[in-house]
């Protein structure tokens, strides 16, 4: 069990389901502010190459944690190799960071302010 | 008569039943471990194992210590990824935010993961060096629910 749990450790970071979630609250509330027209399609498709990245970053997470197991179960395993593994880890958790807020600002160019302000502020409410 | 005598005692009966399920479902649901609650069962597992696996009382304290500090160390990231998590929600809901304050909370999130994963690295290197391999395959072998605990605490924001 120590082994899992230093997994875990090393991990901590990884995760996307609180992404998931937090984007299914914000695309209930879409779905009843936007007019149904093509815009409000392409905003959706949006939210679902959202929940995407977010589920393919936590098979990343998944992955690793079994890769680092591995390792760590290794009583005699070299820190250099799992120092290249959480080394890689992070910089795929960067990238996951970054196309988030890449998708987040290409939606911004699909909604007005008000339409931003109404769909948050409801989703806010319901926090 | 006496037979909606009986059907009377049995709706009672039943009302009762309903009645007892729901304190029960009440009880279970005020009783629902916090993900705080989660991790500390789970360290408290580890440090069971250690205690039946490492038989020399001292060597078995100084593990003991060692998990002591993973278990501060998994309490300030979920504290530090929660905070990054909710600045990340924050600066997502408001339609100013620029790709610049983005890129900040990346960087230092970032430079989070690194300091966590550091500290770890020194823990497991503690943790391998005061067991032989023997005790640290026997420690594995005892794998329970810890990892599924410790990730789900994680995970609840």
């Amino acid at each position: 069990m120590i082994i899992a749990t230093v997994t875990a450790l090393y991990l901590i970071f990884g995760g996307g389901n609180w992404w998931v979630s937090e984007i299914k609250s914000v695309e209930k509330i879409a779905k009843q502010v936007l007019p149904a027209d093509e815009r409000r399609d392409a905003v959706l498709d949006a939210f679902d190459e959202m929940k995407d990245l977010a589920k393919a970053r936590g098979k990343v997470q998944k992955e690793t944690a079994d890769v680092l197991a591995e390792v760590i179960e290794d009583h005699g395993s070299d820190e250099a190799v799992l120092r290249e593994i959480l080394s890689g880890y992070r910089s795929d958790t960067v990238v996951f960071y970054q196309t988030l807020a890449a998708q987040r600002m290409a939606l911004k160019e699909q909604l007005t302010e008000q339409e931003w302000a109404e769909i948050y502020e409801a989703v806010a409410a319901e926090d | 008569m006496a037979l909606v005598s009986k059907y009377r005692f049995l709706s009672g009966a039943v009302k009762l039943c309903f009645l007892f399920v729901a304190l029960l479902s009440l009880a279970a649901c005020s009783g629902r471990a916090t993900p705080v609650e989660k991790s500390d069962e789970a360290f408290d597992d580890i440090r069971a194992e250690v205690s039946s696996v490492i038989s020399e009382t001292d060597r078995a304290a100084e593990i003991i210590s060692l998990i002591d500090e993973m278990q501060q160390a998994f309490a300030d990231a979920r504290e530090i990824r929660q905070g990054h998590l909710s600045d990340f929600v924050d600066l997502n809901r408001n339609y100013n935010t620029t790709q610049a304050q983005f890129d900040e909370l990346i960087s230092a999130t970032a430079a989070d993961i690194e300091a966590g994963q550091e500290l770890v690295i020194v823990i497991n290197r503690k943790l391998v060096s005061k067991m032989t391999a023997e005790e640290w395959q026997d420690l594995n072998k005892l794998r329970g629910r810890a990892f599924d605990r410790l990730v789900k605490a994680m995970d609840e924001v």
